[in-house]
């Protein structure tokens, strides 16, 4: 292999050991089954490898912004599901969600209604209140989301709001 | 001067600069109006705070390690130096090869299952074969047998033809000169908005008899046997150029959800309005297989593979006539279908079960005429297809 091909797998690695489980961690947030959460932590890895963004980019930010993308969208479609059976009078949340024993046993209602909420947020809002939440700092935040560390304040309150206002709603209307 | 509730945050979150600091912390001091908006700014802050902690992992999870993550990835990377052709997908029901894979057919649980090709001999009429998803689904997570079929695949697989992206021309007088037939426009509706070339694809594959049982056996399937003369049997499909038509406003993006240079796609473009209707239609594909195969046999067993059970495969099996048959596998649990007749022709109108954004439920509309095959997609109202594909002229 030749030396420069070389040296990015050697980063490449270092940079996989030292964000693998924070990023696992962060995506079982948005999906709530670990099976799934490390599907897509692997696939957001996977095309960091096969992209190779140019190194004036944050590698980590390109990184954990793929993978909340790939995150959110799993968010949608599981809460539309489950929505959709909500609606249907039927209450099947373990047949087309499976998830494995260990999610099963923490598939608390607070946890689904949470999640339902986020999926109805603007990804970037659902995304920057995950991350917060996960004890990102403001600098990490600004790489990932790609915007000015000073914008983060005013992004958070803004998306903490409409979290309390989609809350509100899905309170007095099931589903 | 009241401070606002973008410095209040960052105030709480020990974000300000010294200065700033120094600033909000003295004004705050003599402000009870902004005092009270820190203690509400705060109150919210706990309240989405403790909600969004609910969705923290359990501490004692069994969350799988970095080196174990690791060496599922370097698998990855080893299986797609083996597979000489990218853009193809793992051809999963291999075996069903001889079954099907519609061309555009793009809902989730399918894709993994499908393909941008259709491998079927001569189409005349198509059908619709009712799959579980659950299993689908676990034979889709599986890597082993993921690994396996790209590997029989590659193994024995020739390109005849690549697959070239769609080409966009300028009229349907145009498109149908370089596709080689008269291309067939709806006479009620929107406004053609798009028109493109599809270039198909040709490839030919040698079964390996040995390999394919392998196959077989370590997926649990031991019980299915191959018949000794498919050894050897050279297939080769062969989809020809089609012309891809659209009509309202439609998104392009990379709809695989696989643009490696785009960190922002991860799934579906979704429409922003869903008037989109598209129209392919493509001369049938051919498959061409030795004399002697027994095809329902083979789709018997390819059937079987992806969960169907025995009486019921053998009861499909036996009643399709497979050389002339688009049969298409739908997860029945996403996936809605129902027979129809457009454009004077039996057809199948699938649907997605769940919706995607908003309302937006996916369907599409497939039937054969004349040696041709026609897919209409669209996600408002079936019936803005259906009325489409009978006024085609």
């Amino acid at each position: 292999m030749p030396a420069l091909a070389e040296k990015a797998q050697v980063e490449f690695e270092a940079l996989f050991q030292q964000n693998w489980e924070r990023l696992n961690r962060l995506l079982y947030r948005l999906t709530g089954d670990y099976a799934e959460a490390e599907d897509l932590a692997l696939e957001a890895f996977w095309r960091l490898w096969t992209r190779q963004p140019g190194s004036s980019e944050s590698l980590t930010g390109w990184l954990y912004r793929v993978a909340l993308n790939l995150g959110y969208n799993a968010l949608r479609s599981r809460s539309r599901r489950q929505a959709y059976e909500w609606n249907a009078g039927q209450q099947a949340l373990q047949e087309n969600a499976p998830m494995d024993p260990a999610s099963q046993a923490e598939a608390s209602q607070e946890r689904l209604r949470v999640q339902r909420v986020l999926s109805k947020l603007e990804p970037r809002q659902a995304q920057l209140l995950v991350l917060r939440s996960a004890g990102f700092s403001y600098r990490e935040i600004a790489a990932v989301l790609e915007v000015s560390p000073a914008s983060v304040g005013t992004l958070l309150v803004r998306a903490e709001k409409a979290f309390i206002e989609k809350d509100g709603e899905g309170r007095h209307a099931p589903g | 001067m009241h401070l606002d509730e973008s410095i209040l945050r960052l105030y709480i979150d020990g974000e300000l600069a010294p200065g700033e600091l120094e600033k909000a912390s003295s004004h705050l001091a003599g402000c009870p109006e902004c005092q009270a908006s820190l203690k509400k700014l705060e109150e919210s802050m706990a309240l989405v705070s403790g909600q969004l902690g609910t969705l923290q992992p359990h501490p004692a999870a069994g969350m799988r390690s970095a080196e174990s993550a690791y060496a599922l990835l370097n698998n990855r990377k080893e299986r797609q130096k083996m597979s000489p052709i990218r853009k193809l997908r793992p051809l999963w029901a291999s075996l069903m090869v001889l079954l099907v894979l519609a061309a555009a057919l793009s809902f989730q649980p399918v894709r993994a299952l499908a393909h941008t090709l259709l491998s079927l001999f001569r189409v005349q009429q198509v059908q619709v074969v009712s799959l579980d998803r659950t299993i689908l689904k676990s034979m889709g997570e599986d890597p082993t047998l993921g690994e396996a079929v790209n590997q029989l695949f590659s193994d024995s697989m020739t390109v005849l033809r690549e697959h070239e992206d769609p080409q966009v021309v300028g009229s349907a007088e145009e498109a149908g000169q370089l596709a080689g037939f008269d291309v067939r426009l709806p006479q009620a509706g929107q406004e053609l908005s798009r028109i493109s070339l599809e270039s198909g694809v040709a490839f030919k594959l040698v079964v390996d008899r040995q390999k394919a049982q392998q196959l077989l056996d370590s997926s649990g399937n031991s019980h299915l046997v191959l018949p000794e003369n498919v050894d050897g049997a050279e297939i080769s499909v062969d989809v020809p150029k089609g012309v891809m038509a659209e009509f309202g406003s439609c998104e392009h993006g990379e709809p695989s959800g696989n643009d490696p240079d785009d960190p922002d796609d991860a799934g579906e473009v979704l429409p922003k309005d869903n008037s989109c209707l598209r129209l392919m239609q493509v001369p049938s594909p051919v498959v061409t297989a030795p004399d002697g195969l027994d095809l329902a046999g083979l789709a018997e067993i390819g059937l079987k593979f992806v969960g169907v059970e025995p009486a019921e495969a053998a009861s499909i099996a036996s009643r399709i006539d497979w050389a002339t048959t688009l049969v298409i596998p739908v997860p029945h649990q996403e996936v809605q279908s129902e027979d129809v007749v457009v454009d004077g022709s039996q057809a199948v109108l699938l649907r997605e079960v769940y919706p995607r954004s908003g309302d937006l439920r996916q369907y599409m509309l497939i039937w054969v005429r004349d040696g041709m095959l026609y897919v209409v997609r669209g996600y408002r109202d079936p019936q803005e297809g259906i009325t489409l594909a009978d006024s085609l002229q």
